[in-house]
């Protein structure tokens, strides 16, 4: 593979990479919710 | 020889390695000099600069004759052979440091493990989407710098090892040279944490040279929002598990920073107090003398490390040039409401860069607070770094 496509191709990669773990974190924060009650008990 | 050629070797042996090594060798002891007195200084970082200073002056000077041959009695990072290294681990005080924690990559794995648990993820939860799309932009100097390097002669694997350098992550930079350019690992994880040490100083100008006056200053409070610590919990468990399956040639690092992360949440509070105090200082004392004691004059005098010090400042600078026109992104994206400074801290040197964007914004707006914000990007940018590093390390192969 040349040296450009491959950078465009790892730059992209690593993107959707990222998007995949933001995906997670935003469906745990859905799922598992931090409920008011949650947030005044801890604090 | 001489006796006093006998009683001080290190002195007799500028004679006999020919005047370029001998030159290069005075050159490294000064240099080991002025980067111990610039850690004490505060102008670089003291916890790396003070022990490679020493140890790239004391290498440089304990030359010894071992027969017909010449060493020292710190380390030979070029053995191989089972019986050679057998009878140098016995000899040589550092080797066994050397083999045991840094050529396998062990010594950055302990520093993610305090890393992680120095890093409150919830920074990230509060804004996800913002944070890692300004770490993506921020990465821009890792992929330029990997096309400039094999452009400019480097092999792919060195050339993504000094490509690592614009992602600003000491142990990530190690780690991927060491897997991808085990010759020139030495000289890269130096210039990458002397450029590191730089960058409190270098990037303001650039802040000050894309981001006018009067926009560095946007106060972002009200954006910010507690997270549950079992939401924080459950994250780290889950991202944790998913890099580890898309990255494994990066899952020791990865594993390393949620562990760490990890023991922070759940509040084991001997393991967290292990970790981001004697593991993270005992390895970053003993990483910075092994990188000083590896700067020995025939390491050093490569034809290629004037070329790495050019690319690791290149990468550096595409890369916080990217950050900032990721944050300008965010802000005409959120119309208006993000601070473009931000952009900064989506380079991921945790947490000089996200100290710096709050050090700006507060410059112009002393009641402006995007410190929180800016740790987000900063852990996302470790995140990127290291699926970048994990990316290059599984697919390099993949160029002609």
């Amino acid at each position: 593979m040349n040296i450009f496509v491959y950078g465009l191709f790892a730059y992209e990669l690593t993107a959707v990479l990222s998007f995949i773990v933001v995906g997670i974190i935003v469906l745990t924060n859905k799922l598992l919710g931090r409920s008011q009650q949650e947030i005044q008990k801890e604090s | 020889m001489g006796i006093v050629e006998q009683i001080f070797p290190g002195l007799s042996s500028f004679g006999v390695e020919g005047p370029v090594i001998a030159i290069g060798r005075i050159a490294l002891i000064i240099f080991g000099f002025i980067l111990a007195y610039l850690g004490f200084k505060r102008t670089l970082e003291p916890l790396i600069m003070v022990p490679m200073g020493i140890g790239m002056m004391s290498v440089n000077g304990a030359v010894l004759f071992f027969g017909n041959s010449m060493g020292t009695l710190f380390l030979n990072p070029l053995v191989s052979s089972p019986n050679d290294l057998v009878h140098i681990l016995q000899v040589d005080f550092l080797q066994p440091i050397y083999n045991f924690t840094f050529s396998n990559g062990l010594i950055a794995c302990l520093i993610f493990m305090g890393i992680g648990a120095i890093s409150d993820v919830g920074f990230v939860l509060m804004r996800p989407w913002a944070s890692i799309i300004v770490a993506l932009f921020a990465e821009f100097g890792t992929f330029s710098t990997l096309v400039i390097a094999h452009l400019m002669g480097l092999s792919a694997g060195q050339a993504a090892s000094v490509g690592i350098i614009g992602g600003a992550d000491g142990p990530m930079v190690l780690f991927t040279s060491l897997m991808l350019a085990p010759k020139l690992f030495v000289p890269i994880s130096i210039i990458a944490y002397l450029y590191l040490s730089l960058t409190y100083a270098g990037y303001p100008y650039i802040i000050k040279a894309l981001v006018p006056k009067k926009y560095r200053g946007l106060d972002m409070k009200d954006q910010t929002a507690n997270v549950s610590k079992k939401s924080k919990f459950i994250f780290i468990l889950v991202t944790c598990g998913v890099l580890c399956l898309l990255l494994p040639v990066a899952a020791p690092l990865i594993m390393s920073f949620f562990l760490g992360a990890a023991v922070r949440e759940a509040e084991i509070v001997p393991f967290q107090q292990i970790l981001e105090g004697p593991v993270m200082y005992i390895s970053t004392m003993f990483l910075g003398l092994l990188l000083g004691v590896l700067c020995n004059a025939n390491t050093i005098l490569n034809p290629q490390v004037a070329l790495l010090v050019f690319l690791g400042i290149v990468a550096l600078f595409l890369s916080g040039v990217g950050g900032l026109v990721g944050g300008w992104f965010m802000y005409w994206v959120s119309k208006k409401k993000y601070n473009p400074v931000l952009g900064i801290a989506g380079v991921s040197c945790v947490p000089t860069t996200a100290k710096l964007a709050q050090k700006s914004a507060a410059e112009e707006n002393p009641f402006a607070m995007i410190l929180p914000l800016a740790m987000g990007a900063n852990v996302s940018g470790l995140i990127t770094t290291a699926i970048a590093a994990g990316v290059f390390i599984s697919t390099i192969s993949l160029v002609k």
